[in-house]
């Protein structure tokens, strides 16, 4: 193994990933698992590059066997970057289309395989939920009929996958607990710069953005910024140039996202109000901070994720606000390296909260006439409890 | 027949920009004899009807499938909290969204994304007929493969390969387009002119100086922006796609600093090279810097509508061996690519694109001159294809900085 500078980690964080992975693997009786997701490749071996976003490009796959013998197979241009980022050895870094090489990058993945001594392996695959194959059609079925062909059999590694990435090193921790940082930075540069009847919702995505690179983070999530009524349905907007943060009173502007620090997210929510909240308000932003501090209350080590879910909904439900909750049986997700991660904290959840995890919970609601009121907090799970890594006020701030 | 199609608050272009889509859609599904496409990418999706989302990050969430048929019915499907996103941002009627899960309305609702597909592909008459799908190699499916997998053997569609035919159409700039991507450049020159200012001797990195440059890329209006390619000095002149590390910029003589990449306006990129070197230019610098600027002025003189992709490379290649530089040619056979939604588009101006350029292509053209030991020298710009030729999205084609 190498070490590059660019390498994110220390080696023994890597050694240690893919421990876990090869033990994993050996018990569920597979021979080797196969990865497309850039959060995957960057996991388990440093990969960064710049043009995963290109539909054409092919940065690489990662193939790992049982015994830990680990392989990118890539573009002749994309082993640059591998080299400088990941702790491959060269002779584990392979393109297509060199001398020497396959012309097709399906071919050349097919002999990695072989090379890896698992053609007619059985295979995990990034089927379940939580991931998506990122690698094109073009490559990827013609590619499985050739192992098919070959022997192979192929089963869903999500589960497996989750189980190492879920629980995060002290090392991904401080990464999470930074981004979460600069979130709050991001959020209070957002609602100070407000200028009332002239800033519109872009505009605060804008010093958003400006405020995570300055704070040394490599990317931001497309951030949610909704002002006022008109805007209250639109879950997952992103922010409009159009909508002006007006001077209407007890309106509310509502702010969700974070920045990607070292590759990992932080995603919170906070809320503003124009002038003031008017008494009824103020008695749903009570419940909506009940709710989440319920949740919350409800984490610690070996606690299912959907009682959390449920602690949160039942706060809603106790107040009258049922019929207000945003998010029955779904109140927040796993964050890490993806900023929706298992394990989600849902009624359908079966998945059992541990020491290490990396967590959002945002239970919410809009209430006809008063608005939306909603916070999501970022923490770590305890043995005992949890650390809270988003330590900004709950009350909503009062813009003026 | 297509529904008629409703403005939004939100979306991007006006309605005629999507009817006149959705017509050249039409013919390439009549074309082909496909019974209808679906659309997964987010840059499809928003290409067809406007739909913008936060979540298409999210491995998770199900921002939005697009569904049209050879008929011109269309559906965009996604989970209820999707559902007033859609209406706000995109140009199809309330008729033709559709969310799965708890039914909000009275009305039944698919239980799962993966069952709205499939009854969506069965009520368009597209179930077990030929549709076309983003399958090929220059696209990624977005959605996850259970999914996909329960989908097929459902609908019993028959996926074929549509990307040649988006691409042929998304290839085609209206001037409504070209204009988000000009108005990006602009945002990407001042942010260059940012980036460069802040460079400060022995303190900036390659990190600081891509800090600088997205920074005022955002306060400038961009959208988004990914990180750039920033690569500062011997040893770093061969790390390709590599993001910017922590390497400081430091008075080495003839050192080459090179930035590659742009921001995000509207969904639309710009891409450009732009370079600074420490104290001066050596001799041979200046000489790989100077052809490096002929090369893209001579293949820009080549690039016009109905000239052949795969032929401008071919006399790029011959123009650069003709003038002693083939030994120092980094862009031999691949010199540049289409631009639009997607920071790498068809056509690629390469010796494997068999491509008549068309009015309306917008392109990045990137030559590249140099070696190891002295550096690559490359200018990229970003042009339109015109009639008689092609026009800058850049006001100007600047030299290389001396830092």
């Amino acid at each position: 193994m190498r070490t590059p500078d660019m390498l994110d980690f220390p080696l023994d964080e890597y050694t240690a990933r893919l421990a876990k992975l090869t033990g994993l693997m050996r018990e569920q009786g597979l021979d080797a698992v196969f990865l497309t997701a850039a959060e995957n490749l960057r996991y388990f071996t440093g990969l960064q590059s710049v043009v995963w976003p290109s539909p054409v490009s092919t940065p690489g796959v990662l193939l790992v066997n049982a015994d830990g013998d680990a392989a990118i197979v890539c573009s002749a241009s994309s082993l640059r970057p591998a080299r400088a980022t990941t702790w491959l050895e060269e002779d584990r870094l392979f393109a297509y289309n060199v001398p020497g090489r396959p012309e097709k990058y399906e071919d050349a993945i097919f002999e990695a395989f072989g090379t890896l001594g698992v053609q007619r392996g059985r295979i995990g695959m990034e089927y379940g939920t939580g991931f998506r194959v990122n690698l094109q059609a073009g490559y990827f079925f013609p590619l499985l009929a050739k192992l098919e062909a070959a022997g192979a059999q192929f089963a869903d590694a999500a589960r497996l996958l989750w189980e190492l990435r879920t629980v995060k090193s002290a090392r991904e921790i401080a990464c999470v607990r930074r981004a979460v940082q600069v979130a709050e930075k991001m959020f209070d540069a957002a609602f100070s710069s407000v200028v009332l009847d002239k800033s519109t919702e872009r505009d605060l995505m804008n010093v958003m953005g400006a405020t995570a690179m300055e704070e040394g983070c490599e990317d931001l999530l497309t951030m949610v910024v909704r002002f006022g009524t008109q805007r209250l349905p639109q879950v997952n907007c992103p922010s409009s140039e159009h909508v002006i943060i007006t001077n209407t009173p007890h309106e509310i502007l509502h702010l969700d996202g974070g920045p990607c620090f070292g590759g990992y997210y932080a995603d919170i929510i906070r809320q503003a109000v124009v002038g003031g909240l008017t008494a009824e308000q103020r008695e749903c932003e009570k419940v909506a901070i009940a709710a989440v501090e319920a949740g919350l209350a409800a984490v610690r080590d070996g606690v299912l994720a959907s009682e959390v879910c449920r602690a949160a909904d039942d706060v809603f439900e106790k107040y009258g606000y049922g019929k207000c909750n945003d998010g029955p049986g779904w109140s927040g997700h796993g964050i890490g390296l993806d900023v929706h991660e298992e394990p989600q904290i849902a009624a359908g959840s079966d998945y059992v909260l541990k020491e290490g995890m990396t967590l959002s919970l945002e239970p919410g609601m809009k209430v006809p006439g008063q608005g939306p009121f909603c916070n999501e907090q970022n923490f770590v799970v305890t043995k005992t409890g949890f650390e809270l890594l988003s330590t900004m006020p709950l009350e909503m701030r009062v813009l003026k | 027949m297509c529904k008629q199609m409703k403005n939004a608050p939100m979306l991007d272009f006006p309605v005629e920009e999507y009817e006149q889509r959705h017509r050249r859609l039409q013919a390439q599904l009549a074309q082909q004899g496909l019974a209808g496409a679906v659309f997964t990418s987010r840059y499809n999706v928003r290409y067809w009807c406007g739909f913008q989302s936060v979540v298409w990050v999210s491995k998770i969430s199900t921002p939005g499938i697009l569904i049209v048929s050879a008929d011109g019915r269309k559906r965009l499907i996604g989970s209820h909290s999707a559902y007033e996103s859609m209406r706000y941002t995109t140009c199809l009627e309330d008729g033709e969204l559709m969310y799965y899960g708890a039914s909000r309305d009275g009305k039944p609702h698919p239980a799962s994304y993966r069952q709205a597909i499939v009854d969506t592909l069965r009520e368009f008459g597209m179930a077990g007929e030929a549709v076309g799908m983003e399958l090929g190699t220059t696209m990624r499916l977005h959605i996850n493969m259970n999914d996909y997998r329960y989908v097929l053997d459902e609908s019993r569609i028959c996926p074929r390969d549509f990307t040649p035919a988006i691409w042929k159409i998304r290839s085609v700039k209206s001037p409504a387009e070209i204009e988000q991507l000009a108005h990006c450049a602009r945002i990407s020159e001042k942010a260059y002119e940012a980036a460069f200012s802040s460079i400060d001797f022995d303190a900036s990195t390659e990190q600081s100086i891509n800090t600088a440059y997205c920074a005022e890329a955002y306060r400038l209006g961009a959208e988004r922006q990914e990180p750039m390619i920033v690569c500062f000095g011997p040893g770093r002149y061969n790390a390709g796609n590599c993001p910017p590390s922590q390497k400081r910029v430091t008075r080495i003589e003839h050192a080459v600093l090179t930035f590659d990449g742009g921001p995000i306006y509207r969904g639309y990129y710009s891409d450009t090279i732009r370079q600074g070197v420490v104290g001066s230019l050596s001799p041979r610098q200046q000489e790989y810097a100077k052809m490096s600027q002929e090369v893209l002025d001579y293949t820009l003189s080549n690039i016009r509508a109905g000239a052949n992709a795969r032929e401008v490379m071919a006399k790029q290649d011959a123009y650069v061996d003709k003038h002693g530089y083939g030994d120092v040619y980094k862009t031999r056979g691949w010199t540049g690519h289409g631009i639009g939604l997607e920071i790498h588009e068809p056509p690629t101006i390469s010796s494997d694109c068999d491509w008549t350029l068309e009015e309306g292509n917008v392109l990045a053209v990137e030559p590249d001159i140099g070696d190891e030991e002295w550096g690559g020298f490359a200018h990229e710009e970003n042009v339109v294809v015109t009639k008689d030729g092609c026009r800058l999205l850049t006001d100007f084609l600047p030299g290389v900085k001396l830092l």
